[in-house]
């Protein structure tokens, strides 16, 4: 990783941040998938399934 | 003296004969003895060491047993001295700001989803589900995904009879050019597709049932959802039909669309209008807490109910159907499931629905 110039002192937390590994997170199963919606005048709007059941019927 | 802490995250839903510790932050519910819930209630109050002399010494080992499960599972700390104040409860309040986040929806043609576009724009409804009972098209299905193409519609839920021309082909070229569906369930379909990979945008199910909008409101463990919106939800609101809106194969606009009363036709209202109507969120506040059965079962709060289909036995102050839903075979009072089909005392209420099915 690059060191970073920072003028100021960071705050102990910035040696635990997570990165994310975009390869996974935008490829493959379970993948993260941007798409358009006008209204909220976004390219980025983000697909998502429900967090219940919405219909039970299998 | 040393003091155990439960995680404010760890939510414990006490049943008749069970508890269900929930994870709310790891989204994993364990079923555990009925003496654990009086255990971490005895914790709350005392300190280890008082809560150890109230046992006599082959119980403390039991005591002794348990506090190792749940400093194992992680569902709590210890300290010394006295209890880390430092730890708020976590607020179980619930909020939603969209009108109406999810519609059900059966159709026989496009049409309608035409017709209600607009209204789905405007209420911002996230989520679709669409039941289709005639075969739908490759390009039927790539017109759907593009109605909504520009709205705040997040995912597609579509279930469709299954048809010869559907074949891996099919269901690689839509998963290239589909973008909201995240869905596709395919009922009475002959042979499955065995070369199928199971990396698509969208998950897919095959079924040989000839599913109809009656074969809605099973409640099994598949069914149950461990995270912290979900359960907010139904500790607040019904966890079915509270900002649910379903629409039948005539247009009719409905909580659900096996449910009976109706508040407007597509045809001649629209959607913001018939939400208006005084009666439509009549169930919204009806919680499994106040459902027969369900209000002692420990599964309550990870469950979603079904308002459809009941064992029509108990209605509440207020006229409500509170009675338990009908396609459940849990028995919390011994913690058991069973086939709830052959239940004998559920057959009353599986004959009036197959009565009104068949009208």
């Amino acid at each position: 990783m690059k060191k970073i110039q920072e003028p100021n002192k960071l705050p102990l937390t910035f040696k635990y941040i997570e990165f994310i590994d975009r390869k996974k997170v935008f490829s493959g199963k379970g993948k993260m998938l941007f798409i358009q919606c006008e209204k909220y005048q976004t390219d980025f709007y983000i697909r998502e399934r429900p967090l219940k059941a919405l219909i039970r019927m299998l | 003296m040393r003091y155990f802490n439960l995680f404010s995250n760890i939510l414990i839903t006490k049943g008749a004969s069970r508890i269900l510790i929930s994870d709310l932050q790891r989204n994993t519910s364990e079923l555990y003895p009925l003496e654990l819930c009086d255990l971490i209630a005895e914790l709350n109050k005392s300190s280890i060491e008082e809560v150890l002399t109230l046992y006599d010494h082959e119980s403390k080992i039991i005591i002794q047993q348990y506090l190792d499960l749940l400093l194992e599972e992680e569902y709590g700390f210890i300290t010394s001295g006295d209890w880390d104040k430092n730890f708020i409860p976590m607020s179980l309040e619930y909020h939603d700001n969209s009108t109406i986040s999810n519609l059900f929806i059966e159709i026989d043609g496009l049409s309608v989803l035409q017709k209600i576009k607009s209204s789905i724009e405007k209420l911002e409804i996230k989520y679709l589900t669409i039941f289709s009972h005639k075969n739908l098209s490759y390009e039927e299905f790539l017109k759907i995904d593009r109605y909504f193409k520009k709205s705040p519609v997040e995912g597609i839920d579509i279930l469709s009879p299954y048809h010869q021309s559907i074949d891996d082909i099919f269901i690689q070229n839509l998963n290239s050019e589909v973008f909201r569906i995240y869905n596709l369930t395919f009922y009475s379909y002959k042979e499955k597709i065995s070369t199928l990979k199971d990396d698509y945008r969208f998950t897919i199910n095959f079924t040989n049932q000839k599913l109809t909008i009656n074969s809605c409101g099973k409640v099994n463990m598949d069914y149950f959802n461990t995270n912290i919106t979900k359960v907010l939800e139904a500790i607040n609101y019904n966890s079915c039909l509270y900002k649910k809106i379903g629409i039948d194969l005539e247009g009719n606009i409905k909580n659900c669309p096996a449910m009976p009363k109706i508040f407007g036709n597509v045809k001649t209202n629209s959607l913001e209008e018939a939400i208006k109507h005084s009666e439509f969120p009549e169930y919204w506040n009806l919680t499994k807490d106040h459902i027969e059965t369900c209000k002692d079962c420990e599964f309550r709060y990870i469950c979603t109910d079904c308002r459809a289909y009941t064992e029509l036995s108990h209605k509440n102050d207020n006229g409500l159907d509170c009675s338990k839903p009908l396609k459940c075979g849990y028995n919390p009072y011994i913690g058991e499931w069973e086939d709830w089909s052959t239940n004998q005392l559920k057959q009353k209420a599986i004959n009036h629905y197959k009565i009104i099915a068949n009208k």
